[in-house]
């Protein structure tokens, strides 16, 4: 068979049908994941932002009418806040590179490459600043209060195990799609 | 513009392109239930994009574009599943239709290659000149060629063992 012939067989199948479709389940499903992920991203977000001002909200008026707001207030406050304005700065960024399925693959992978990037680096972003900074606030703070040192041993091999578990899973999900986009487009560049 | 819109746009679209959007299921994916899961990616794709459509190519590659990015991204992070699909989840049947060796050959090699020559293979056999690949691609033509041409004996090579 030589690529006419094939040609003339692929011609022959654009009058068959392949498969049927149920219309019925189709726009119950079209309606129902109508829900972008881009929303499902924002909802994630939106949460995360609200949680990280609302707490130190609660922690500065509850501390402040029970007692005088110390050091140990004052970082969990700035750490949270900190934690939602980045939050809202990877937002942005996520934002300004909405994907077009429309535009050309390499234009499309480029954009898929920058989103995954970007999941990534606020997955680093959250685990090592926001884990880690209240690891060392919480350790701190038992250090302060003079707690067994075993607990604090204990505390602190928990947050370790949490951070590595956390990296791990950022290894095998997000850096993997990345890479995975990466090599489809170098091999469309070969 | 409107969902009311959107959504005649789209059902119009889904109606005249359907037998292009089975064979970019057809050739990326590899049992049933994967069927069913890259078309409903793909439709929701082609739905979500109508409006950007702005009419600066046909809406026929437009719709292929859409399509074709969606495979080569969904086949890039998707293993096969296997997995039993409940009736309620299956939006695609497999058809009756009368069989036809030579097609299905075709099928299985084209389902052989990998996911960028897939992609190019379909747009070749669909018509689509070096300059139009090249625009959906986003590469250069010459690289078009140059693919095309190794696509060509690959699949001539093939063929003299039918």
């Amino acid at each position: 068979m030589n690529l006419e012939d094939m040609k003339k067989v692929w011609d022959s199948d654009s009058n068959q049908t392949l498969y049927v479709i149920d219309q019925f389940k189709m726009d119950q499903m079209v309606n129902k994941k109508s829900m972008s992920a881009n929303r499902r991203a924002s909802y994630v977000e939106n949460f995360i932002i609200i949680m990280n001002v609302g707490i130190p909200i609660i922690i500065f008026t509850l501390t402040g009418l029970c007692d005088s707001i110390g050091f140990g207030e004052y970082s969990i406050g700035l750490l949270t806040l900190a934690t939602a304005a980045g939050t809202y700065y990877y937002k942005k960024v996520r934002q300004a590179n909405q994907l077009n399925e429309g535009d050309s693959v390499l234009n499309n992978l480029d954009q898929a490459i920058h989103n995954a990037t970007y999941q990534s680096r606020l997955s680093k972003f959250l685990l090592t600043w926001y884990i880690g900074g209240i690891a060392i606030l919480s350790i701190f703070h038992l250090i302060l209060e003079k707690t067994n040192l075993w607990f604090i041993l204990m505390i602190t091999v928990t947050f370790i195990i949490a951070l590595v578990v956390g990296r791990w899973e950022q290894r095998c999900l997000h850096d993997k799609k990345r890479n995975e986009l990466i090599d489809l487009k170098r091999k469309l560049q070969e | 513009m409107t969902k009311q819109e959107q959504d005649t746009i789209f059902n119009q679209w889904l109606s005249e392109f359907k037998p292009l959007l089975f064979k970019i299921v057809r050739v990326y994916a590899s049992s049933r239930s994967d069927d069913n899961d890259l078309f409903q990616e793909v439709v929701i794709q082609v739905w979500r994009s109508v409006p950007n459509y702005k009419g600066e190519s046909s809406s026929h590659t437009w719709v292929y574009r859409v399509a074709l990015n969606t495979a080569i991204k969904w086949s890039s992070r998707n293993k096969q599943k296997n997995h039993e699909l409940l009736n309620d989840d299956l939006v695609l049947i497999p058809s009756e239709h009368k069989s036809n060796e030579k097609l299905d050959w075709l099928y299985h090699e084209i389902s052989k290659l990998g996911k960028v020559e897939k992609s190019l293979t379909l747009l070749m056999l669909d018509g689509f000149s070096y300059r139009e690949m090249s625009n959906i691609l986003g590469i250069t033509t010459s690289l078009v060629g140059v693919k095309i041409s190794r696509i060509k004996h690959h699949l001539q090579e093939r063929a003299q063992n039918l």
